[in-house]
């Protein structure tokens, strides 16, 4: 089973991720904030994915994904970002994010995106 | 254009040239051969017959020579025998001189003897007769020798003669014995005979075969060159036959091939070439047809082409014409971000002309960085293909202020269809860029602005009458927090922090702009930019200052110190106090309480004017409100005021004059309008003044007049003003004009026991004046009237 990690600390941001995905039967693994982030992302294994706000206490995202590509996994990162901040999107980018979504976000577009990331295309089609 | 297409034939035709010469033609080559054979043929016959004539001709001479030579040798052989015999007697008789005579006789008459000789027995010459050319000198005796006869050789005899060459001439010589009867020798006869007549014979039959010959060889040649130029003249004609009709064929190929498709082989013949002909004529009509039918495809094909063209010509006509005048922009953009030179007109106009071959990013950066920012790395994401495409349009920048102009932009892909791209990984090689559609939504968010904003003091109103006190509290909250977050000498937490709590006590009242604000400033400190901040920080304040002054006037000039009753304790403790004996003060004071300010009435007026002159044109107008601190109650006069909005009306709509015509006759632009109440006595005075254009007395007396009512009183003309029916309008507008609202608001005046008066100059303006009686509990004047309000009431 696919397993994603959701970084963010607004519980409701998370519960949102967790119903969009709920569909999909993902698992699920939540962390609340960089820091937490990046010792998920160390001691849970088998991540496919994960899903990082920018803004966050103690450590923020950006610097989480800075890290994470420098330490690994290697794990494709979508950010969660608010509209309107392309400076930000465009630090997040040379940081590693492979892209972002901006919240609040349509759960059909974040399956979507989460889907093509992690899943073999043919399988979506078939799914 | 006709197109044509061309033949292989003509193809051919145009790369070589199809032309005969004369003599490389058939025909020549035909007659060349035939008279060669034919030359042939005349020279081998000719040298035939020469050479068999000339065969003849030898074998002829020699029969000649041999037949004269047999003559010869007959004759001389028969001679010496004979003159032996002859002799015989003569020479045993030595009779030497008849010998002498016989030989000499027999030589002379006989023109063939060329000489005669007798030798003796001993060898002695007794006879000899030599020949004439040896004789022709007489003076030298002739010798036997000079012949070369042996005098002593025996003779010989036979028919085959000597041959000697004597002066000059072949002669043939015979020679017989003379033999005495026992057998003893006597002597020898010789006889030369001339080979003159053997050369003669000859060399007549030689003369008649060389005539003959010559003249049967000119004859030959002759008839040979007669027969070959005869020969030759058949030939041609001949060759010309066989060759007609490939001539022909040659002929109408090439006719062919120069494009003369009508032309036809005329087949006149039954052989190889007629049926050659008729392949050719078959060809050629099945090349006629199919080229028929491809000429008329080919018109078809223009045809539909330009019908197509035309069809295309109106459509993108219409397009264009759409493309000008519809009020979206609309604008293309290839996979590489190239902006297409078709677009709507309207694109132009809001965001200004773009270059040839920019990109969409370099175009709107050109008005908005941030956004054309925003778009590049939106669209970059979407080329990598790692995201559904549907996620990446959704993500792109949607607003773009510029010019004072809200635009909202929406993408879509231009794809190729009959792909379903959710099944594909990666961006399909079917995208091809991108449709970009522009709305101007200035009004909508103007709008939306406007209706948050009403929809706020709406939730300010209700949170205020729902819960003064707690709404009063959140409110003093707010300033606070706000002063803090706006406070320079604050940490960043500590203002972030209050910021978040105004934030989230505003979104719990209801005040959503003020909660808006509060989150785009959140994320804008997150984000670090201090000037967008600044900006919304600066809204924010102005924002809550508004909400400020609404609930100023809300709460009355005295503002917070308000206690709030319910009408009915109030009412109860009126009732109370009646028992109690209290001076008759406190009740009027309590009663009061009931009251509404005149001003609230009148006010409403006002709004009504301000709102009525907007529409129709009279531009801002300044309204004057005064209620000389007159309360009053508001259920007993509820309809008097509705019914004022007539003179309001007619006020705007007929005394004020359009701005120009304000200025024609030097009077503010700005018209104005006065509200006043005050008490006299006991009546209430309420004056609605105009310093518009004034009644038309005049026109009002010939209309009275028209309908034979009395007008010679001030009194009587207004009482006619106020009459139902009568308007000095021409056309009634949606407004007024209709001569009824004066009417009616006469009728309520009276039903309340009060009057109307009406003063009006012509060109300076109309003050109506409604005066009506007091009764007990009705308007009070319970403050002094302000001094700036006293010269007008």
């Amino acid at each position: 089973m696919k397993k994603i990690l959701v970084i963010d600390d607004s519980e409701t941001i998370r519960q949102q991720v967790r119903h969009a995905l709920a569909a999909t039967g993902y698992e699920i693994v939540e962390a609340v904030d960089g820091i937490d982030g990046l010792e998920k992302l160390r001691t849970v294994t088998d991540l496919d994915m994960a899903l990082c706000d920018v803004n966050m206490p103690r450590m923020n995202g950006l610097d989480m994904i800075a890290e994470v590509q420098r330490t690994g996994p290697k794990i494709p990162i979508l950010m969660l970002t608010t509209e309107g901040q392309p400076s930000l999107i465009r630090r997040a980018r040379e940081a590693g994010a492979k892209g972002w979504i901006v919240k609040p976000f349509k759960p059909e577009l974040l399956v979507a995106a989460v889907t093509k990331l992690i899943d073999p295309p043919h399988v979506a089609a078939s799914s | 254009m006709a197109f044509r297409p061309l033949t292989k034939m003509q193809q051919m035709g145009e790369a070589t040239t199809v032309r005969l010469h004369a003599r490389t033609g058939l025909r020549a080559k035909l007659a060349r051969a035939m008279v060669v054979t034919l030359v042939v043929v005349t020279s081998a016959t000719v040298l035939t017959v020469g050479y068999m004539h000339y065969r003849n001709a030898r074998s002829t001479l020699e029969a000649i020579e041999l037949r004269n030579r047999q003559n010869i040798a007959r004759k001389g052989q028969w001679l010496v025998t004979n003159h032996a015999l002859a002799l015989r007697g003569l020479v045993a008789d030595n009779a030497f001189g008849d010998v002498a005579r016989l030989v000499e006789r027999s030589v002379r008459e006989d023109e063939e003897m060329l000489y005669g000789v007798f030798f003796g027995a001993d060898g002695k010459v007794w006879a000899y007769v030599p020949p004439p050319a040896l004789a022709a000198n007489p003076f030298v005796r002739p010798d036997v020798r000079e012949l070369g006869i042996d005098p002593t050789a025996a003779a010989r005899f036979g028919t085959d003669p000597i041959r000697r060459q004597v002066a000059g001439q072949e002669a043939f010589e015979f020679s017989a014995s003379v033999v005495a009867e026992d057998g003893a020798v006597l002597g020898r006869i010789v006889y030369g005979l001339s080979s003159a007549p053997l050369q003669r014979a000859l060399s007549g039959a030689r003369a008649d075969f060389h005539r003959t010959l010559v003249l049967t060889l000119v004859l030959l040649v002759v008839s040979g060159v007669a027969a070959t130029l005869l020969g030759i003249v058949i030939i041609r004609g001949v060759a010309a036959r066989i060759i007609r009709p490939l001539a022909h064929l040659t002929e109408v190929a090439i006719a062919v091939a120069e494009g003369r498709r009508n032309k036809r082989f005329k087949i006149w013949t039954d052989d190889e070439i007629g049926v050659l002909g008729g392949a050719f004529n078959q060809m050629l009509q099945e090349l006629d047809n199919s080229y028929k039918s491809l000429e008329s495809l080919n018109r078809t094909l223009e045809n539909r082409v330009e019908e197509r063209t035309r069809e295309l010509g109106h459509r993108n006509r219409d397009m264009r014409l759409v493309l000008d005048n519809v009020n979206q922009g609309f604008l293309t953009m290839s996979r590489s971000g190239m902006l297409a030179e078709e677009r709507s007109a309207i694109v132009t106009r809001w965001l200004g002309p773009s270059p040839p071959q920019q990109t969409f990013a370099a175009y709107v950066g050109g008005r908005d960085r941030t956004f054309a920012e925003a778009f590049q790395l939106g669209y970059e994401v979407l080329l990598e293909g790692l995201l559904p495409l549907e996620l990446c349009l959704d993500q792109l920048p949607k607003r773009l202020r510029h010019d004072g102009r809200e635009l909202e932009f929406s993408y879509h892909a231009i794809q190729e269809q009959g792909v379903d791209r959710k099944t594909l990984h990666g961006l399909p090689n079917t995208f091809h860029g991108l449709l970009i559609v522009i709305n101007d939504i200035t009004e909508q968010v103007q709008h939306a602005r406007q209706e948050a904003d009403r929809a706020e003091l709406l939730a300010m109103v209700q949170g205020f009458m729902t819960d003064r006190s707690g709404f009063m509290a959140f409110f003093d909250e707010v300033a606070h927090l706000l002063e803090t977050y706006g406070d320079p000498e604050s940490d960043l937490v500590t203002r972030k922090r209050a910021l978040h709590t105004i934030k989230g006590n505003a979104g719990l009242a209801g005040f959503r702009v003020v909660a808006d604000l509060c989150h785009h400033a959140e994320e804008q400190l997150a984000d670090g930019d201090e000037t967008q901040v600044a900006d919304t920080s600066r809204a924010l304040v102005e924002r809550w200052q508004t909400l400020g002054d609404t609930l100023a006037t809300l709460l009355g000039e005295r503002g917070r110190d308000v206690v709030e009753v319910q009408a009915g304790e109030l009412a109860g403790l009126i009732d109370e106090l009646r028992g109690t004996g209290a001076p008759d003060r406190i009740f009027v004071r309590l009663s009061e309480w009931t009251l509404e300010p005149a001003e609230r009435p009148l006010g409403r007026l006002a709004r009504h004017a301000r709102s009525l002159a907007q529409r129709l044109g009279k531009g801002e107008i300044q309204v004057d409100v005064d209620g000389g601190g007159v309360r009053v109650d508001p259920q007993r006069w509820k309809g008097l005021w509705s019914e004022l909005v007539h003179v309001v009306r007619n006020a705007i709509d007929h005394g004020m004059e359009p701005p120009d015509e304000r200025r024609a006759t030097r009077k503010p632009a700005q018209p104005r309008l006065s509200l006043r109440t005050a008490t006299i006595g006991e009546r209430l005075i309420i004056e609605i003044e105009d310093d518009g254009r004034g009644v038309d007395w005049e026109a009002l007396r010939v209309i009275a007049q028209q309908k034979g009512m009395p007008c010679t009183s001030p009194e009587e003309l207004t009482a006619v003003l106020l009459a139902a029916d009568v308007t000095t309008r021409s056309k009634a507008t949606l407004t007024s004009g209709r001569g009824m609202g004066l009417a009616s608001v006469a009728d309520r005046v009276r039903e309340l026991g009060g009057n109307i008066a009406v003063k009006s100059h012509k060109g300076k303006g109309t003050q109506f004046r409604v005066s009506l009686p007091l009764t007990a509990g009705a308007p009070i004047r319970t403050e002094p009237v302000p001094a700036s309000s006293r010269n007008v009431a």
